[in-house]
């Protein structure tokens, strides 16, 4: 039941990934873009990293690759850890920011919902980050010990 | 615990089912407006 789960929300979180992030550079989406002059409704924060110039644009190119990584099932531990800290950051603007706004509290929670959901359905590939006391160069030492 | 994370797994799910139909509402009326 989990993986059957944990498929359907792998694509649902992978379009959402996928066209928020190309929403970047092809406008399918009543949000910023990168053509778009700045808009009033916009938050503060959320100006403030388009007007670094690189930040949002970096921010979406995480979402498109991440969602690229969920919709064709490869590398999708590695892009929930890497999505995550996004994740995180679109539900702080969308729930702490934009708190008037019903549809951006829809897309906040699901969002952090989904990701959270995914990578507790593939815990089994973050058991080796789960060590309290990690030793460092232990997987060289082995792959040396291999060849000799 | 396995009840617990199937419960989460649902949550998701439908959050996601309505995050994603809402999208797609927004992608409709935004192409409707090109």
């Amino acid at each position: 039941m989990i993986k059957k789960l944990a498929v359907l929300t792998r694509y649902l979180l992978g379009f959402d990934f996928f066209v928020n992030g190309v929403n970047w550079w092809w406008k399918i989406l009543p949000y910023p873009a990168l053509n778009d002059p700045p808009d009033a409704h916009t938050p503060h924060f959320v100006q403030a990293m388009i007007d670094t110039g690189f930040l949002f644009g970096a921010i979406k190119g995480v979402e498109v690759i991440a969602g690229l990584a969920l919709l064709t099932n490869r590398f999708v531990p590695l892009a929930l850890v890497i999505a995550f800290p996004v994740t995180v950051a679109a539900w702080a603007v969308d729930v702490g920011l934009l708190t008037e706004s019903f549809r951006a509290q829809v897309m906040g929670w699901s969002l952090l919902t989904m990701n959270a959901f995914l990578m507790v359905a593939y815990l089994d590939s973050y058991r080796a980050l789960l060590h309290a006391h990690a030793t460092p160069g232990q997987g060289w030492e082995t792959a040396a010990n291999g060849h000799e | 615990m396995k009840r617990l994370v199937i419960a989460f797994g649902f949550l998701a799910a439908i959050a996601g089912v309505i995050a994603n139909g809402w999208l797609l509402l927004m992608m409709a009326r935004q192409f409707r407006l090109h």
